[in-house]
C-alpha cells in the first residue's frame, strides 16, 4: 500500500521515435487508476517500466516519495497480473500462490495460512491441488490475481487481465477485482483498452495515445468532459466541428454557422463536439438555439435506436434517435444541439 | 477395422523382427550356455576386477560427459533461444556444424589440439604457464573432452525447441514476486524443461556409453572402455562370444542407468510441483 508517482517518463526504442514521451501521473494510496488506450499506444510498456521490467530513457518512478529507478524488479515488492496470466505451469495452484511468500522466506505455517486465506477470497479453495493446465481461463485469472495479492504488495499492476475472458465472465471478474482491491486497499494500476471496463472499476483514468497521456481524470470527467479530440472520439463522441473563430464569449463560428455552448470552459477551443444521442431531431422548426436545417442521407438500425446521417450546414451529422419518430431518406429535418452538451475541445 | 490396422502394422513389425529382434536373439543365445552352467560367462566376466574397472570407467566417463554437457548445454541453449531470430539461425548452424562432419575427422582435430606437441601445450609452454608438456591425450580426460564436444549439439537440439516456446512472462512473474534471476532459472525455467533435459541426458549418456570412435582414437591403450573392449575381443582376440556377453552387459547397464535417471527426474518434478 503506497502512493506511486511517475515523473516525466520517456522511452524510445530506436532513439528516433518516442514510444513514451513525458508521462507524469500520481496514484494515491489505495486508489485504482486505469491507463486506457488503443493497442500499441504504449500502456503496457508504461506498466512494464513501473514494474521494472523495462528501463526508461528518462524519468523517475517514486513509491512513497522514494525513487525506485535503481531498485531491481525482485526487490520492488510489487504484484503483477499478466495478460497471459503467466502461471507457473509446473506448479499446482497452491504452489503458484505460495511462490511469492517463499521468496519472502515466511515460515511453512504462515505460508499455509496466507495461501488458504487468499484462495478463499478468490474462490479457489477446492482447486488448490490442480495444475494451471487443468483450469479454465477465468480460474487461471483468479489464480494469477491470488498469486499477486497474497504477498500484500505495495502496488498491484494489472496488464489487461480480462482481455482473454468472454464477455460475461469479464463483467463478473471486474466486479471481483474491484471489491478485492477495495477490501485490501491496494494501490492498483490497471491497463486496459476497454472503456466500459475501465470506467466501471477505476477511481481515476489516464487516457493514453501515441505514448502520451491525453487526459487524466475521474471516469465521469473523461466521459462527460473530454478535453481532446482523441479522448472525445474514444468515449463515443462522433460529431466534431472545427472552430473557425470565436464570436462572443460562448459563441463560435463553425462552417460559417454559429454554435452556442453553455459548457463552462476557460480555454480557447479548437473543436466543438457532441454525442449522436444528444442531438435532437424533429420535423418542424422550433426556433431554438443551435437549430439547423438538414436532410436525411441514410440511416441504420442500432437496436433500440436509429442512427441517422444528416446533411446540414454544419456538415454531415450523426444523430441517434429512438424509433418514436421515424424519418426516411431525403426527409427534411431540423437538428438542435443542446448547448449544455456541446463540449469545447482543447485540441 | 481392427484387423486392417494390424495388417497395416505388418511391414513395421516384420522390419523390427528381422533387423532388431532376430540379431539380438542371435547374439544372446550363444552367450547363455557357453562352457559350463547357464549364465556362467556373464558371472565370469563380471567377477574379473579388470573388467569391473572397465565398466566403472565407462560409467564414470559417461556420467562426467553428461554432467559437463548439461552444465554447458542448458545455459547455451537458453542464450541461443533468447537471441534475435536472425542471429539465432546463425548460432544454431554454428552449433550443429560438428554434426555435419565425420566423427573421425573431429577426433583427429582433438589429437592435433591436445597432443604433446599440440597447439594447447605449445601455447601454454610459450607463455611459460607450464614447464613440461601436459599429457592431455590418450586418457580419460581426452575421451571426456571429445565426447562433450560431440554431444553438446545433441543437448542443444533437444532443449532449443521447448526453450524457444517458454512464455517469458512466466519468468517475469517470478521476478516480480521477488525471485532473484538465479532462483528464477532453477525454480521456474529448469522445471519447465525437465522432460527435454531428460531426453537430452538419455541421448548423451547412452551415446557416450556406447560410442566407439572417440574412446578408440582419443583413449589410451590401457584405458579401455566397454565399446573398445568389445572391439578388442571380437577383432583382435576373435572371441565373439565374449564380445556378445560384453554387449549385452553394456545394454543392460545403459537401460538401467536411463531408468534410474528418469525416475530421479520424475521424482524431482513431483516434489517441486507440490512443494
Amino acid at each position: 500500500m503506497a502512493e506511486v508517482t511517475i515523473k516525466n517518463l520517456e522511452l524510445s526504442y530506436d532513439k528516433k521515435h518516442d514510444v513514451l514521451s513525458d508521462l507524469s501521473m500520481k496514484v494515491k494510496n489505495g486508489e485504482l487508476v486505469s491507463i486506457l488506450g488503443p493497442s500499441g499506444c504504449g500502456k503496457t510498456t508504461t506498466l512494464r517500466i513501473i514494474a521494472g521490467l523495462l528501463k526508461p530513457d528518462h524519468g523517475n518512478i517514486l513509491v512513497d516519495n522514494h525513487d525506485i529507478g535503481r531498485t531491481p524488479v525482485y526487490k520492488r515488492d510489487f504484484g503483477m497480473v499478466f495478460q497471459s496470466y503467466a502461471l507457473f505451469p509446473h506448479l499446482t495452484v497452491f504452489s503458484n500462490v505460495a511462490f511469492g511468500l517463499k521468496m519472502r522466506h515466511l515460515s511453512r505455517h504462515e505460508i499455509q495460512n496466507k495461501v488458504k486465506q487468499v484462495l478463499e477470497i478468490t474462490n479457489l479453495t477446492n482447486l488448490a491441488k490442480r495444475f494451471p493446465s487443468e483450469l479454465s481461463g477465468g480460474q487461471q485469472q483468479r489464480v494469477s490475481l491470488a498469486r499477486a495479492i497474497v504477498v500484500n504488495p505495495r502496488v498491484l499492476l494489472m496488464d489487461e487481465p480480462l482481455s482473454n475472458l468472454d464477455a460475461k465472465l469479464r463483467v463478473e471478474m471486474r466486479e471481483d477485482i474491484r471489491s478485492i482491491q477495495q477490501k485490501l486497499h491496494i494501490t492498483t494500476i490497471f491497463v486496459t483498452h476497454d472503456q466500459q471496463e475501465c470506467f466501471a472499476i477505476s477511481d481515476h483514468v489516464a487516457v493514453m495515445n501515441h505514448g502520451k497521456f491525453e487526459q487524466i481524470g475521474t471516469p465521469q470527467d473523461i466521459y462527460y468532459h473530454p478535453q481532446t479530440l482523441f479522448v472525445a472520439h474514444f468515449v463515443g463522441y462522433e460529431n466534431f466541428f472545427k472552430v473557425e473563430k470565436q464570436i462572443e464569449n460562448n459563441e463560435y463560428q463553425v462552417n460559417h454557422q454559429v454554435i452556442h455552448t453553455d459548457f463552462d470552459h476557460s480555454y480557447e477551443p479548437k473543436y466543438l463536439t457532441i454525442r449522436p444521442n444528444e442531438i435532437d431531431l424533429h420535423q418542424h422548426k422550433n426556433n431554438q438555439m443551435n437549430e439547423f436545417n438538414g436532410k436525411v442521407v441514410n440511416f441504420s438500425f442500432l437496436g433500440g435506436s436509429y442512427r441517422y446521417m444528416i446533411q446540414t450546414d454544419l456538415g454531415l451529422l450523426q444523430v441517434d434517435q429512438n424509433d418514436k419518430d421515424k424519418f426516411d431518406v431525403n426527409d427534411s429535418v431540423y437538428v438542435s444541439l443542446n448547448s449544455q452538451l456541446v463540449i469545447p475541445l482543447l485540441k | 477395422m481392427k484387423k486392417r490396422m494390424i495388417l497395416l502394422t505388418f511391414p513395421g513389425i516384420l522390419a523390427l523382427l528381422l533387423f532388431v529382434v532376430f540379431p539380438m536373439v542371435q547374439i544372446i543365445i550363444p552367450t547363455l550356455s557357453g562352457q559350463g552352467s547357464f549364465g556362467s560367462l556373464y558371472l565370469n566376466f563380471l567377477k574379473d576386477t579388470y573388467n569391473q574397472r572397465i565398466i566403472l570407467r565407462t560409467l564414470w566417463i559417461s556420467l562426467l560427459t553428461t554432467i559437463i554437457v548439461l552444465i554447458i548445454g542448458v545455459p547455451l541453449s537458453l542464450w541461443i533461444a533468447r537471441m534475435h531470430h536472425r542471429i539465432k539461425k546463425i548460432l544454431i548452424l554454428v552449433i550443429l556444424f560438428p554434426m555435419l562432419t565425420n566423427q573421425i575427422v573431429l577426433n583427429f582435430a582433438w589429437i592435433i589440439l591436445l597432443g604433446k606437441n599440440g597447439i594447447i601445450n605449445h601455447v601454454l609452454l610459450s607463455i611459460h604457464l607450464i614447464s613440461r608438456p601436459l599429457s592431455l591425450l590418450y586418457n580419460n580426460t581426452s575421451i571426456v573432452i571429445g565426447s562433450v564436444y560431440l554431444f553438446i549439439p545433441i543437448m542443444v537440439v533437444s532443449l532449443l525447441g521447448s526453450l524457444s516456446h517458454l512464455n517469458i512472462e512466466v519468468e517475469e512473474a517470478a521476478t516480480v514476486l521477488g525471485a532473484h534471476p538465479s532462483t528464477t532459472f532453477f525454480k521456474i525455467i529448469l522445471p519447465q524443461i525437465s522432460t527435454d533435459i531428460l531426453t537430452g541426458v538419455i541421448w548423451v549418456f547412452s551415446w557416450t556409453m556406447t560410442s566407439y570412435t572417440t574412446p578408440q582414437l582419443l583413449g589410451g591403450n590401457d584405458d579401455l572402455v566397454m565399446s573398445t573392449l568389445i572391439y578388442q575381443q571380437a577383432m583382435t582376440v576373435q572371441n565373439w562370444t565374449l564380445a556378445s556377453v560384453i554387449s549385452i552387459v553394456l545394454i543392460i547397464i545403459s537401460v538401467g542407468c536411463i531408468l534410474i535417471i528418469r525416475s530421479l527426474i520424475k521424482l524431482l518434478d513431483r516434489r517441486v510441483a507440490h512443494a
